[in-house]
């Protein structure tokens, strides 16, 4: 910025050197032309809001499920959907909704934004990121697609045995939701493992620990969790395979044999209750990341809310069983449960009193982005205090799988996760496209969605309390409980226009929003000192920080990063604790393989639905695509006869 | 006191002393959060509104006064939280020993076993051939204990009457118990609160709480065998009955028919609703369930055996009177 | 850009062999991972443990009844120290490859590199020779141990689908087969790799990461090996 004081050519010869470098850049990180190219792509940015995308398509999908299932419920023994369609479509609804939204959604934000914000050009394993999109991607169509063949899942996202065991579900319909379920966890582990990696190798030289900004951290801690949880659930769905698989048939979940289908209710809530957080802490990570922006000063409390990330991470692990107090437990192990499930509110409540603060002796702005902050404590908040009362025993006891239980996580994970979602999604969409977001459209989608959405669930609470089940496909009029179940589908039906609204604002602004810029909110991350949307390499020069918010307080003379190759794909590996730079990382390029092993895993997965021994011919087939996947890429460099040049010649390597 | 959302189906309307301990946490809880969610959202809204647009410096100012403010107020905030959480962890300990000590030494036994998608209940006596049974009509005495042994016949069900008590889970291969004290004279609805698969929604049953002399009555009623047939209608009836379909999976006591596949029919008139608790008991539905019972309750387990009307009729007659 | 102070990494080595890597971060990430799901199955071994009377279950369907029928021994036990004994030249083989890093010609000034070079060629040589020995070696020692995993299966007496302690203590071991199937393909892998196209850089940083996993492997089934043969024993 302040190079007046150069002479007049040597800033010549410095433009034309940056041209030069910024061609090579262009050249190195560019992906193959055409379909294969974008099948094949490793581009962080790309992945990422295809994961975004994608998410929001089963999104839509799993939406329009629950809005059938609203219709039918809209008044007392309806005929619109019999019981056996009925339950395909709410298992599918919350199959969809946690695994194929919530979760893939979350990860495709982190995998655009997460190396943006620590300065670096792209996560450290790019295959396994095309990887991890390919296996979400053809297990969501593979699961859905179920549906259309009488082949959905009915017996509920949790799938209790023995209901989902080989007895009560013959058929094909559980063992295609636990192949596509132990499918797509594969890809969250792939994510995660990409987000812990990169942010704890990648980071701007001096964005040491304390300086991370809070959205990476809560996608740490969201990661670190994934890592942690998802194997739970993946052991659970191929235990749960094994006892379904004919010449397989385990006994894990069979009383009659020993088996225990308690066991299985442990392992699903095990991974079951952290997934609430695996959704809810990336949320809470947009909200902190949002709040500078809007409010004009740095978010309050940086160091308890990174404590208070890392708890939940810990304390969520410790709650489980309160989904299981009717089942028969151990006293002392309920109370247990109880007092964690109240501690866990203490992190969330500290999140909930900085922000306050934050807003509280900042200058607020009121735009499109802050609306829906404001609305997650107008929401959440009741979704966290029913959550409390859900910790005790004895209320448990009473609402538990009740429409009180279903108010209350719709309240937590559309108020607490979809609501800042969105807000994120206007918020960083000039930064996708280089436009903003309009405003006027988008304020009445979100005045659709708010009245929308607590038309549809707030009368929830009290059909809960009325007695009203949760998963009954129809009732009777003597119950009384139609009129609220009518107002309920009135107010899904105002939700769905909202949503439709909201992305229709969109998608014309993404045409017609005016220019964006780098910057155009102002804000103090990193993702928002380069170009919008940002080239493939992220940064001509990578930046260094010096403090927290290096775009607000790091002076004009904080130094930039040279000396990366620009003929290879190379990134700066600096130190997990401090970030000083510690040596020079040559990442793998674009490859069939990830694409073609995560093929052959969908495909094996699938043919072991209807083909116990689909697996004889399907392992030998992954084994030799990893294999030409880790092959090594570069020609020979035998160090029998080490020459200068081939050292120069760039890092050969096994590439990952 | 006034009742919020009174009903038969109501956690909050409670008629037993369970369901009442349960309700005093609930306001408790419910006291507590409603009082922290205002004071929550009106802060936000105040914050929010206050410097609205403000004129903005283009980095935010440093105030370390205020940060040091700030930081007690939160500080303070978080403490509050605190403590209101040790409140209602306690008020929730309390109530669930106060539940526990409720628990008594002889309480009826009532031994509820759970079907797809139907209730059975059978009372124990210490003498066996005393036993009673039914299905989906839970007679209770007023002001006695009861002690319900739950267990499953496949699946996982939850046993759950709302103004009685909590819920307690029916688990294959395992028993579990529920103690209950019914103080209310009236009648209630249960229903099975965990997802047992398709008919799932209409699994539910009829709870009807009499004084203890009415309920010595009934019980000794339902103890003696079916009633037989008197009319000629009423016998080619049970003719019928006894041959066709209905044998097999039905008991009347006092006749051939003792398979326990379905629930028992011996008092089956006396009930208020069949069908699982879905269709009040009149000719009409009876008539209707019957003849189709798959769409009424599609994927339920009782088939559709076509009958001749006259048979039909027969054996509706038959039925209305097994009071 | 140009016009800001720069900070110059050039100067940086290409690749490096310590825990700042992040492969070997991923590394460690993949056996936290793995040792999650080991621990969740050895907790569901012993959850299930609480639904029986005798664990193992009495052996019945024979004419000779067992009444305690505690997996046989003989085979795990050899395995046990077949195992145990190919850590040695694995330790060796990734030892060679650190000194093979070690002489990089990196970690010279380039003013040395020329003479450093021709000195060092004789020497890198032997280092790639013996390595490649040591690999094939744990190779070979995996793929005997495979043999022995797969005939020791019987030492469990029940079928995997009999009652619910047979699954339980089948899929530990069907767990642990797997992970030295696939200990036994990255080695062999890399040992052809490096025997027939020359050790590089990289591949050195591999064999660090691959001896890694392999010590978790034997790990893992010490404390499975404990569990299924030796607890049914100790804590009947």
């Amino acid at each position: 910025m302040s190079s007046a004081r150069q002479p007049m050519a040597g800033r010549e010869r410095d433009r034309g050197r940056e041209i030069a470098e910024i061609a090579a850049l262009e050249r190195t990180w560019d992906r193959p032309r055409g379909f294969w190219g974008w099948v094949i792509s490793t581009d962080h940015k790309e992945i990422g809001l295809r994961f975004i995308g994608t998410a929001f398509l089963f999104f839509a999908f799993s939406g329009v499920l629950a809005a059938l299932m609203r219709a039918q419920l809209a008044r007392p023994e309806n005929t619109l959907l019999g019981p056996d369609r009925y339950n395909q479509f709410f298992t599918m609804h919350g199959t969809g909704m946690m695994f194929f939204f919530a979760v893939p959604v979350m990860e495709g934000m982190a995998l655009y934004l997460v190396p943006l914000m620590i300065g670096t050009r792209n996560v450290t394993f790019p295959r396994l990121l095309n990887f991890s999109y390919w296996t979400f991607a053809f297990a969501g169509i593979l699961l859905f697609a179920g549906l259309f063949f009488n082949m959905g899942p009915d017996v509920g996202w949790f799938s209790y045995v023995p209901l989902a065991g080989p007895a009560f579900a013959p058929g094909h319909r559980v063992d295609l939701w636990a192949q596509m379920i132990t499918l797509v966890e594969a890809s969250s582990l792939g994510g995660a493992v990409e987000i812990v990696t990169t942010v704890f190798k990648q980071r701007a030289p001096g964005m040491s620990l304390d300086r991370i900004p809070l959205f990476v951290w809560s996608q740490v801690v969201t990661s670190v969790m994934i890592l942690f949880a998802m194997p739970s659930v993946q052991l659970a769905t191929s235990l749960l395979g094994f006892d379904r698989t004919a010449h397989v048939t385990t006994q894990f979940f069979n009383p009659a044999e020993g088996g225990d289908p308690l066991l299985w209710q442990h392992l699903f809530w095990f991974f079951g209750h952290p997934e609430v957080y695996i959704i809810f802490l990336p949320a809470n990570g947009f909200i902190s990341a949002m709040l500078p922006a809007f409010t004009r000063r740095s978010v309050f409390g940086y160091p308890a809310l990174v404590l208070s990330n890392i708890a939940t991470g810990f304390l969520g692990f410790g709650v489980w069983a309160h989904h299981m107090f009717a089942t028969p437990l151990p006293e002392l192990g309920q109370g247990l449960f109880t007092a964690a499930s109240l501690m866990i509110t203490i992190p969330t409540a500290i999140n909930i009193f900085c922000w306050l603060a934050t807003i509280g002796t900042g200058r607020v702005r009121l735009r499109l982005p802050m609306l829906f902050i404001l609305s997650f404590f107008a929401v959440f908040v009741i979704g966290g205090l029913t959550g409390v009362m859900l910790g005790s025993v004895a209320i448990n006891s009473q609402v538990h799988d009740t429409f009180f239980v279903v108010a209350h996580l719709h309240y937590v994970l559309i108020g607490g996760a979809v609501f800042p979602l969105l807000g994120a999604l206007c918020f960083w969409f000039p930064k996708w496209t280089g436009r903003m977001p309009g405003e006027r459209l988008g304020i009445v989608s979100f005045i659709l969605l708010f009245v929308g959405f607590n038309a549809t669930f707030f009368p929830m609470h009290l059909l809960g309390l009325m007695g009203m089940t949760r998963r009954v496909y129809t009732y009777i009029p003597e119950t009384g409980w139609g009129p609220l179940n009518a107002l309920a589908t009135v107010g899904a039906g105002i939700l769905a226009l909202g949503f439709v609204l909201f992305f229709v604002n969109l998608a014309w602004s993404r045409r017609n929003g005016l220019a964006a810029g780098e910057n155009p909110w102002g804000s103090d991350t990193l993702e928002w000192a380069t170009l919008s949307p940002p080239p493939r390499y992220n940064f001509g020069n990578p930046p260094t920080v010096k403090s927290r918010d290096p775009l607000w307080l790091d002076p004009d003379d904080t130094p930039v990063v040279t000396g990366l190759s620009t003929e290879a794909r190379e990134v700066l590996v600096t130190t997990a604790h401090d970030a000083m730079p510690h040596h020079r990382l040559h990442l793998a390029g674009e490859s069939p393989w990830p694409f073609v092993t995560a093929f052959l895993c969908a495909g094996t997965q699938m043919g072991m639905v209807f083909r116990p021994h689909a697996y004889v011919i399907g392992l030998p087939l992954i084994g030799v695509a990893l294999a030409l996947w880790f092959w090594p890429s570069h020609g020979p460099a035998p160090l029998v006869v080490p020459r200068a040049a081939q050292r120069e010649s760039g890092a050969p390597g096994v590439t990952t | 006191m006034i009742r919020v959302l009174p009903g038969p189906q109501s956690p909050l309307d409670p008629a037993g002393i369970q369901a009442l301990r349960i309700e005093h946490v609930w306001w408790l809880f419910f006291g507590i959060t409603a009082v922290v969610y205002v004071v929550v959202v009106a802060i936000m809204l105040v914050a929010a509104i206050r410097r609205r647009n403000a004129p903005e410096p283009l980095r935010p100012e440093e105030d370390p006064e205020r940060e040091r403010r700030l930081i007690r107020i939160v500080a303070a905030a978080l403490g509050v939280t605190v403590v209101l959480l040790l409140v209602m962890l306690v008020g929730d300990f309390t109530a669930r020993r106060s539940l526990r000590s409720l628990e008594p030494g002889d309480p009826l036994e009532i031994q509820v076993t759970g079907h797809q998608w139907w209730w059975e209940f059978q009372y124990q006596d210490p003498i066996p051939s005393n036993n009673v049974t039914t299905a989906t009509e839970l007679h209770l005495p007023a002001g006695r204990p009861v002690e319900f042994v739950l267990r499953s016949a496949d699946v996982i069900h939850s046993f759950w009457v709302p103004n009685l008590a909590g819920k307690k889970d029916l688990f294959p291969g395992r028993l579990t118990r529920l103690f209950v004290r019914a103080d209310r004279v009236g009648a209630y609805t249960g229903q099975c609160a965990e997802f047992c698969g398709n008919q799932h929604a209409s699994m539910r049953f009829q709870v009807i709480v009499d004084p203890p002399q009415r309920f010595q009555q009934w019980l000794a009623a339902q103890r003696a065998p079916a009633a037989a047939p008197v009319t000629a209608e009423q016998r080619r009836g049970q003719e019928v009955f006894l041959g066709t379909t209905c044998v097999m999976c039905h008991t009347v006591q006092g006749t051939p028919a003792r398979s326990h596949v379905g629930p028992d029919l011996t008092h089956v008139a006396s009930r208020q609703w069949i069908a699982s608790g879905f269709l009040p008991n009149t000719r009409a539905h009876l008539a209707e369930w019957v003849a189709d019972p798959q769409r009424i309750r599609p994927g339920v387990r009782m088939p559709l055996h076509p009958l001749p009307p006259q048979d039909l009729r027969a054996l509706l007659e038959y039925l209305e009177s097994l009071r | 850009m140009i016009s800001k102070p720069t900070l110059d990494v050039s100067n940086l080595p290409a690749s490096s062999l310590d825990g700042e890597t992040p492969l070997w971060w991923g590394n460690v990430i993949a056996m936290a991972v793995e040792t999650t799901i080991l621990s969740l199955l050895l907790m569901s071994y012993f959850y299930l443990r609480k639904n029986f009377h005798l664990w193992p279950p009495p052996y019945v369907d024979t004419l000779h009844p067992v009444l305690h029928p505690s997996p046989k021994l003989l085979l795990a036990t050899l395995n046990t120290l077949l195992m145990v004994a190919s850590c040695w030249p694995m330790a060796r083989a990734d030892k060679l490859a650190r000194r093979f890093a070690s002489l990089s010609p990196q970690s010279h000034p380039p003013s040395e590199r020329e003479r450093w070079e021709r000195e060092s060629n004789e020497a890198r040589g032997r280092v790639q020779r013996s390595l490649t020995g040591g690999l094939a070696l744990v190779a070979a020692m995996i793929a005997v141990s495979l043999l022995l995993r797969w005939f020791g299966f019987r030492a469990l007496y029940f079928d995997w689908n009999d009652n619910a302690y047979a699954s339980a203590a089948w899929s530990l071991l069907v767990l642990h087969f797997v992970y030295l199937l696939f200990s036994f393909v990255e080695m062999a892998l890399l040992a052809v790799w490096i025997g027939a196209l020359g050790l590089q850089e990289k591949m050195a940083e591999d064999l660090t990461l691959v001896a890694g996993f392999w010590y978790w492997t034997v790990a893992a089934w010490i404390v499975i090996y404990a569990v299924v043969f030796w607890s049914p024993r100790l804590m009947p």
